[in-house]
């Protein structure tokens, strides 16, 4: 006993002094100029081979043994610091990095080099990489930004839709400081609701998800606002071809609270007025028409420090698109009664969310977010007319009218913790639950005319239900070769008494050939509780989100992924990765089904399904020096199953294109000129197209309806899709403020790609033949506009 | 209308451009359909045509001259189809029977030659139709027996006929709309309260496989004096390749002219063809006096 008891003092006292022979750096690294969070930066010690990144907050944490250490802190496009550190203890120690001047840098030593990271399939997307690519009608997006990588595809011209390793657009989680947004589209899909003035970081990850996220089972795209600079008031704006905008951050109390506010309104409207008068004063009388369409989006955040420990952020969005058209029109009976037809007609849908997060350090090792948020997606299209003498317009002798609204909206919260307790570990942990409110489409009437009166509602119930999650995850070193990321990620969804888990486990292994190139491979099980019912080829904002019901199963994704990573020098790396993705319990529409008109319910007009693709993506990018930018190819393959469509056969998903090239290029010759190159090649999406036709079984006594035979769902391929853009930036620098005038042109050689195939006649066409048609969009398009910043 | 053109050509020259893209017609080779649903006491008839590729914009040729074979079930030649005119060909042989499989097999021209079979399903008989009145309405329900070892597929009709005086005693016949609960049939339009209404139900036996049946279903007969009308239900059992061709040629109908509608693949039993040919056999119920 004695012995025991001497041999227990003994490991207590080694353990101690273990523990006591270790300290912990940790601290927040931040932009110089702007004081934004420097996310994925990171603190290298050379020495011991170790390293750490900066979390989403910018806080980064590294324990090692006591000791001197020369700490490397670096961030892409930020000169690094190279900083000597005693540490006998742990100790705080903020970073802010400076803008870079050297465009020749040798050594990058930026976020995480790719080749020594567990993390695959992820791509992190600079912000002024958005910012000099020519884009259309001058306005930058990150969603069509993202379009150029490979991997992800675009739904067809314009679209900001993402389809991401044959995944559909319900299947991508979007994220605005870790909230969902449930429809990122404006103008039909044209332009994503994120103003890239307001946005501090995106991250791309198309496979090996970290445990941490879940919820969609094709892509995570995390986007990070701004959060406004501490210590002085910074804005930018800009005026194009179709839209202004604006931002402004700085202190609200300086070194404690900063604020960021920025804004964005399209002015169709406006400029459509001439035009609406001219065809007034045409028509005459009091004949008139109005009506116009625009959108907007404001973007809101403020940022707290309460002390060294404690922060508290609260950002917010809201965003809409509103078409409105309204007519009135007199028509003379002949008796002398004069009467009025007026109609009025529009949609609009739009996102609103909020964001609360406390930020709380319990010590160097251990750090928590807290996150309230609310999330709302509303979609509303109506109509309605009225016939009335003049003088009875409250006693109108027809009017009806019909209004569609459908919608969703959330409010959940989350504990996110990360702890450091090892140089060679950084575990996260976390929970989360969100109440999700469905409106998937209600639809009412009403009409009366001559004393007969309609008045009725029809559609889908309100659908509420429970979502619930956990994760865990490690990202470790094995050996000197190995850093892996394995963990789990569980959810749990409540609806209508039906419940639905599932245990998500996730793994990631980065294998270090030599010091400039590694093997990866990932694995991925998600599961996603809600869908998109999505009836047309562009972003339809009637697109539906509904959830898993007692009838309809959640949607399950499992995915391999291997891939092999290199540097080069002169800031060359070369990435590519093939891939396996099979998914469960996907929807579609039946043979014939249609969202509108319809009284049915939505759970009658949907087949489930699955799916899968494959493919091999390559990647070449140079991030330093004058020229920049990447060149991608993507070689893929992606069907779909369901027994009761196609006659039971596979086809190829609507968005299966064989090849995709992107060459994305800009070149900075000096601080007051660069230029931006984007060239991007498709091979032809999938579209259903009836190829012959023949007759039908007599039915009536009218004779025969003459079929257009299909083959196969997706049996045809559109032309294939390619395009030039060329950007120009002139930036004129002041003593206190920046100018830059922007040109570019979009599609620079006019070619007519297709946006939609139809069997038709072409107008002012001689021979009046009927043709296969191809609709374009947009043909070369050249923009200009002015952005300043101070 | 017009008026709206003024602004929408303003904001098209950037969104309309169309051209014609190239299709290979050469290689839409055009095929034999056959259309042809047999029952057991009608004429056998058959309808058969040219198809085209989806460019062609005329009416689609009749076939004239093709020799069509009627087979039984081994595939032996019970008769041949003669041509009556515009495509339509009749056999005048035997009667077909039910339970018995038949064929057919056309060939013409240049064409490759289809063929296709159906089996005349076994008639199912109405043990009894019970009626009630609900104000302007009427309800049925409709008793069968259905055979759990087969897959079978039905369709109900519910007529009507009265006696009308316009200098004679007329009889006159009716076709009433039925309304049905959506979870029993496979067609119709939903009245957004769990019911559908059509002229005629299809219906398949997923949701009752074996044993009795009582199928309801409710019309509407308006205020004249029910007893003035006599009416009958008709039962048909149809064969599997009849029932998917009338479903998918309906759900083809209905999306026709509407864009936001998915595109619908018509169901084709004939082998290197297009068409369909089908069966069914029918049980119509004795005349019912409503009280």
């Amino acid at each position: 006993m004695r012995k025991l008891f001497i041999l227990l003092c003994l490991i207590s006292f080694y353990s101690v002094g273990l523990a006591q022979n270790k300290s912990t750096l940790s601290g927040y690294l931040k932009d110089a100029e702007t004081g934004e969070a420097l996310i994925g930066a990171r603190v290298y010690v050379d020495t011991l081979k170790a390293g750490v990144v900066a979390n989403d907050y910018g806080f980064y944490s590294i324990t090692l043994p006591n000791g001197t250490y020369a700490i490397l802190f670096s961030f892409v496009g930020k000169s690094p610091e190279k900083m000597l550190v005693q540490l006998d203890a742990n100790l705080t120690l903020n970073v802010n990095l400076k803008e870079s001047k050297m465009l020749n840098t040798v050594e990058v030593t930026g976020e995480a080099k790719q080749h020594e990271s567990s993390e695959m399939s992820t791509f992190n997307l600079p912000m002024s990489k958005v910012k000099s690519l020519p884009v259309m009608f001058g306005e930058q997006d990150i969603l069509k930004t993202l379009q150029l990588l490979p991997g992800v595809r675009s739904g067809s011209e314009g679209s900001s839709g993402i389809y991401v390793r044959g995944g559909g657009p319900d299947q991508n989680l979007i994220m605005l400081d870790g909230v969902p947004i449930y429809n990122a589209n404006h103008l039909f899909g044209f332009f994503s609701v994120f103003n890239g003035d307001a946005i501090n970081n995106v991250k791309l990850i198309k496979g090996g998800f970290p445990a941490e996220y879940g919820g969609r089972i094709s892509s995570v795209i995390d986007i990070r606002m701004k959060e406004g600079d501490m210590k002085k008031i910074h804005g930018e704006g800009s005026i194009g071809l179709i839209a202004s905008k604006f931002m402004l951050n700085g202190p609200i109390w300086k070194d404690r609270t900063s604020f960021m506010i920025s804004g964005r309104r399209t002015y169709f409207d406006i400029l459509s007025k001439p035009f609406i008068a001219l065809a007034n004063k045409q028509m005459g009388g009091e004949d008139k028409i109005s009506g116009g369409y625009y959108f907007y989006d404001l973007n809101l955040k403020v940022n707290h420090i309460i002390n060294e420990k404690n922060r508290i952020y609260l950002s917010g969005y809201m965003g809409d698109d509103v078409l409105k058209v309204t007519s009135r029109y007199t028509i003379d009976d002949g008796s002398g009664k004069k009467y009025f037809e007026e109609s009025e007609g529009g949609m609009d849908w739009g996102n609103k969310i909020v964001a609360l997060r406390w930020n709380h350090q319990f010590n160097p090792k251990l750090f928590l977010n807290v996150t309230g948020n609310f999330s709302e997606y509303k979609f509303n299209t109506g109509f309605g007319y009225k016939y009335y003498e003049q003088g009875k317009e409250k006693t109108p002798e027809e009017k009806y009218a019909f209004n569609y609204l459908s919608g969703i909206t959330d409010f959940g919260g989350n504990l996110h913790f990360s702890y450091y307790p090892h140089p060679k570990h950084k575990i996260k942990f976390g929970v989360g639950e969100t109440y999700h409110t469905f409106k998937p489409g209600v639809t009412t009437l009403n009409y009366s005319s001559s004393g007969d009166v309609i008045d009725t509602s029809f559609g889908a119930s309100k659908t509420f239900a429970h979502e619930f999650f956990g994760f865990l995850q490690d990202d470790f070193e094995l050996g000197k070769r190995i850093q892996a990321n394995v963990g789990v990620h569980f959810s749990n969804f409540l609806v209508r008494q039906k419940y639905y888990n599932a245990i998500q486990p996730r793994a990631s292994f980065n294998f270090k050939i030599t010091d400039k190139s590694s093997i990866k491979a990932s694995y991925a099980r998600t599961t996603q509780f809600l869908h998109l019912l999505t009836n047309a080829s562009i972003g339809l904002p009637t697109d539906l989100w509904v959830p898993v019901t007692d009838s309809v199963p959640p949607q399950y994704g499992h995915q391999w992924a291997i891939g092999y990573a290199r540097e080069f020098k002169h800031g060359f790396r070369a990435s590519t990765e093939a891939y396996y993705k099979v998914m469960n319990n996907l929807l579609e529409y039946k043979d014939g089904a249609s969202y509108f008109g319809t009284t049915e319910s939505w759970e009658e007009l949907i087949e489930v399904g699955n799916g899968n693709s494959y493919g091999l993506e390559v990647l070449l990018e140079r991030t330093t020096g004058k020229l920049t930018g990447w060149i991608g190819y993507t070689l893929s393959w992606t069907n779909r199953h369901f027994d009761n469509l196609n006659n039971g056969k596979w086809f190829p998903y609507r968005y299966d294109r064989r090849h995709d090239v992107s060459v994305v290029l800009t070149y900075k010759f000096n601080d007051k000129v660069d230029i931006g190159v984007v060239w991007v090649y498709g091979t032809g999406n999938a579209v259903t197209l009836a190829l012959q036709q023949y007759n039908g079984m007599p039915v009536n006594e009218w004779g025969n309806q003459t079929i257009n035979h299909i083959d196969q769902r997706n049996n045809y391929r559109m032309p294939s899709y390619h395009r030039l853009d060329l950007g120009l930036n002139i930036h004129r620098p002041h003593d206190k403020w920046e100018g830059t005038w922007s040109i570019s042109i979009y599609n620079a050689y006019s070619r007519q790609n297709p946006f939609y195939l139809e069997i038709g006649y072409l107008p002012n066409d001689p021979t009046d033949k009927k043709v296969l048609k191809q609709i374009s969009l947009f043909p070369i398009i050249p923009t200009v506009s002015y952005s300043f910043k101070f | 209308m017009k008026r709206y053109l003024l602004i929408v050509p303003i904001a098209c020259w950037m969104f309309s451009c169309q051209k014609e893209i190239p299709l290979k017609t050469d290689e839409i080779e055009p095929r034999i359909v056959v259309n042809s649903i047999i029952g057991t006491d009608d004429t056998v008839w058959v309808s058969l045509s040219e198809s085209r590729n989806v460019l062609y914009d005329s009416t689609l040729p009749a076939i004239t001259s093709a020799t069509a074979k009627f087979l039984d079930g081994s595939g032996n030649v019970i008769g041949d189809f003669i041509h009556e005119g515009d495509g339509i060909y009749y056999y005048t042989g035997s009667v077909p029977g039910v339970g018995n499989s038949y064929g057919i097999s056309v060939a013409y021209g240049d064409f490759d030659p289809v063929s296709a079979s159906t089996r005349i399903p076994v008639p199912v008989t109405i043990s009894d139709v019970d009626t009630n009145t609900q104000g302007e309405y009427l309800n049925f329900d409709i008793d069968f027996t259905d055979n759990a070892a087969t897959a079978d597929y039905y369709s109900i009709t519910i007529g009507g006929q009265y006696i009308y005086f316009d200098g004679f005693d007329t009889i006159k016949s009716i076709a009433y709309y039925l309304y049905s609960p959506s979870v029993i049939v496979d067609n119709g339009t939903d009245d957004g309260s769990g019911m559908k209404y059509a002229e005629e139900f299809y219906f398949s036996d997923k949701t009752f496989n074996g044993g009795n049946v009582e199928f309801p279903a409710t019309v509407y007969v308006g205020p004249w004096s029910e007893d003035t009308v006599r009416y009958f239900v008709v039962l048909r059992s149809l064969s599997e390749e009849y029932y998917k061709y009338r479903l998918s040629y309906d759900k083809y109908n209905e999306a026709s002219g509407n864009p936001f509608a998915q595109p619908v693949q018509v169901y084709s039993n004939v082998t290197d063809g297009f068409g369909v040919f089908g069966s069914f056999s029918e049980f119509v119920s004795d005349t019912i006096v409503v009280e």
